[in-house]
Order: structure tokens, then C-alpha cells, then sequence
């Protein structure tokens, strides 16, 4: 278990920021069975203002398991239903190797960073 | 172009057109076998598809997949028939089964009362069929 | 098949609760860490762990928080290799083998992500009926596994 970053005992989101249609989310520590409710809560509320574009970052994130990587489906599902783009941001190598094993990496749009996210706007 | 000519360019293009009639049911029919696909994430992957086509006469497949035996299908299940329909029945993935089985119920009865029954060409299961509630 | 074990064995009984998930699979990608398993090794094998006790939650005791769960990691040495193994044994439902319809106890759920991912993390994956009742999985990973190609 991945402990919070400078002691502090915050939950698995830590920001949400809205800037010219686009929305960041940024996910921190390990989203399990555990964790994924929040993470649930979080990408709905997010979803709810329909953004453009939903980037979430998971440059904080060492771990996720099945029920993490559902909870992105979901969140992809909200967000095709009104034609917008989500994207995943910054992913960690295990992480991304729990989307390779699971054969729903190219479900996902993944870049590396959010200018890349930006540059390539939907 | 001689009227033979014309006739063979026409029956071609009408042979075409037909096939891509048809190329678009076999499509329906591949894609709604694989929200039955033995792997989950094929599984997942055509319950987004289905989203995607708001293909209703695939809402009874996806109220099956309700009863997955992978947590992350019946998330997906259920939050495609959200989207498609704007409720949910009180249905949670990960809740306890006998809660689960009740709001599957629920959207059972709604199917019926709703008369969704499914497009006529219902797909066979693509591989031996998910079992439920399996226990290890 | 020779197998010898190592004298260092962890053991741990938790609840069925998800949150004493993430500290099991603490423990066990310590013990694998300190073992010297790189670290996309100890990724394979917290996930794989994670994996299986959200299965036995969900499956075993049907999101029942208050169950036991045995979870036991130690080093072998499998066919002259070392190897982390871990069971992780519960108390609940058992599978039936006739519903099985003749697949291998340990293809009881071939076809949901959890069990792929641990599949696919590590070398050996089998279950069996427990005598005294539940289940129990037993998971293996070669120390050796791919080594020269991880970073």
C-alpha cells in the first residue's frame, strides 16, 4: 500500500481542475476494491458538467487492480454517451501492464502527458 | 457502355448493396456474441460497443451480463443500461449477491413490461456458457 | 516434481474485509521485494494476491465482510528453482466439481479479468476443494522468471 504522499491521509483524488473544456483528474496511491468507490464518486461528479475532455492523471497511481480498471470503463461509458473524449494520462509501467493483461488498453486513449492530451484535441 | 455493360455494372451494385445489408446484421450479430464472449474483456468490450450503436435490442443481453461472473462486466453492464435508459434499479457490481439478484429482477420485469425483447437474429453464446455465481 | 521449502514463512488471517487487502499485499511485495524480486515482479505479485482475495470476498463469501481468510507466503524451491509461494485459503462456499462439466478445478472462472490478471502474473495458479471445507489457492513465482529483460 502506497502511503500518501508527505503524511497526509487525503483520499485517492486529489484534484479536480476544469480549464477550456477540458477536466483533470488527478488519481493518487493504490485504486483497488478499496479505494475505487471514491474514485467512483469522483469521475462521476466529473462527468456530470459533460467536459469536452476528461483527462485523468495517473502518475501518482503504483497500483490498480480489476475494479480500478472497471471504474475507468464507467467513466469511458458516461463519457461516450455524450461524444465527448476522456483520456488516460501518465501512466505508471505495472499499471499499464494491468490494462496490457486485461486486453482493454486500446479501449482507452493513453498518452503520456496532457500537452499530449491537448496537442491532440478531440 | 452497352446496355449488357450497364446491366452487369447494375446487378453488381445491387449485389453490393445487399451484401452490405447483410454485412451490417452480421456485424449486429458479431458484435452483440461477443457481449457472451468466454473472455471478459471481450465481454467489456461489446457492452461499450453497444453503448456506442445505443443498440436497445441489445438491453436484454446486457441485463444478463448482470448476472457476469466478473465484477468488472456487471459494472459495465449496469452502467451502459444507465446510460441508455436513465436508471439503474438500485443495482450495485459489487454488492452482496442476493441484493444483486433482486435488482436483476427488477430490470427483468422491466424488459418485459417494456416489451424489449432483443433483435430478431438472437446470437449464440460464443463459447461454453459464463457461469454465475461460481464459488471457489 | 521436488520441492523443498525455506524456513521463512509468513502467515496472516484477516478478515474479508476489502480494506485488509491492501495490507496483506503489502506484506506479501515486501517479502518479495527482500527476496529479490525486481520490481515489476512485486507488481505481478501484489496484483495477483489482490486479485485472489477480492475473488475469495466476492465468490467464496459473497461480499461478506466478516469471514476469515488464511493467507501463508514463503520461498520454495521448485525443480531446483527458488520460487515465492503463496495460499491463500478461505472458509466459504466450495466449488461443486459436477458443475464444473469437466474443466480443471483451476479453470473455475476462465473467462473474468481477476483470474486473467493472475494468470497472467504468475507461473502456477491452482485451486482445490479443502478437505476441511473452503478453498484453497495456491500461487507460485519463479524467481528466475524473466530475468535479464526487467528493469
Amino acid at each position: 500500500m502506497t502511503a500518501p504522499e508527505g503524511g497526509q491521509t487525503g483520499g485517492p483524488v486529489r484534484e479536480i481542475q476544469d480549464a477550456d473544456g477540458t477536466t483533470l483528474v488527478k488519481l493518487h496511491g493504490d485504486i483497488d476494491l478499496y479505494c475505487s468507490p471514491e474514485v467512483r464518486k469522483a469521475l462521476l461528479e466529473a462527468t456530470q458538467s459533460r467536459p469536452a475532455t476528461l483527462a485523468i492523471d495517473l502518475s501518482k497511481v503504483p497500483h490498480m487492480d480489476s475494479s480500478g480498471v472497471a471504474t475507468l470503463v464507467e467513466a469511458l461509458q458516461r463519457v461516450k454517451r455524450y461524444k465527448g473524449r476522456m483520456a488516460l494520462v501518465a501512466m505508471q509501467e505495472r499499471v499499464r501492464n494491468v490494462f496490457e493483461i486485461a486486453r482493454l488498453t486500446d479501449l482507452f486513449e493513453i498518452r503520456d502527458t496532457l500537452a499530449e492530451v491537448q496537442s491532440r484535441g478531440g | 457502355m452497352s446496355w449488357s455493360g450497364y446491366r452487369s455494372v447494375l446487378t453488381t451494385a445491387i449485389a453490393a448493396a445487399m451484401l452490405a445489408g447483410c454485412g451490417r446484421q452480421v456485424a449486429e450479430v458479431e458484435y452483440q456474441q461477443r457481449i457472451q464472449d468466454p473472455q471478459a474483456a471481450e465481454r467489456v468490450r461489446a457492452i461499450v460497443e453497444a453503448l456506442e450503436r445505443d443498440d436497445r435490442s441489445a438491453l436484454p443481453l446486457i441485463v444478463d451480463r448482470l448476472d457476469d461472473e466478473d465484477a468488472a462486466v456487471r459494472l459495465a453492464a449496469v452502467s451502459a443500461l444507465r446510460e441508455m435508459t436513465g436508471q439503474d434499479f438500485g443495482y450495485q457490481p459489487y454488492g452482496p449477491l442476493h441484493e444483486r439478484v433482486e435488482a436483476v429482477e427488477r430490470w427483468r420485469t422491466w424488459l418485459k413490461e417494456n416489451r424489449i425483447s432483443g433483435s430478431k437474429t438472437r446470437p449464440k453464446p460464443a463459447g461454453p456458457p459464463v457461469t454465475t455465481g461460481g464459488s471457489e | 516434481m521436488s520441492i523443498r521449502t525455506e524456513s521463512k514463512v509468513i502467515r496472516m488471517r484477516i478478515a474479508s474485509d476489502p480494506k485488509q487487502i491492501c495490507v496483506v499485499r503489502a506484506a506479501a511485495e515486501a517479502f518479495a521485494s527482500r527476496e529479490g524480486f525486481t520490481g515489476q515482479q512485486v507488481g505481478q505479485i501484489g496484483l495477483a494476491l489482490n486479485e485472489a482475495l477480492a475473488n475469495v470476498i466476492e465468490h467464496g463469501y459473497e461480499g461478506s465482510t466478516e469471514q476469515r481468510i488464511d493467507v501463508s507466503m514463503e520461498m520454495v524451491v521448485l525443480d531446483a528453482r527458488r520460487a515465492l509461494r503463496l495460499v491463500v485459503r478461505d472458509f466459504g462456499r466450495q466449488v461443486d466439481p459436477s458443475a464444473i462439466k469437466g474443466r480443471d478445478l483451476d479453470d473455475v472462472r476462465p473467462g473474468g479479468l481477476g483470474v486473467h490478471l493472475i494468470r497472467a502474473a504468475m507461473a502456477q495458479v491452482t485451486y482445490r476443494r479443502h478437505e476441511q471445507g473452503g478453498m484453497e489457492m495456491t500461487m507460485v513465482k519463479f524467481l528466475d522468471e524473466g530475468q535479464g529483460s526487467e528493469s
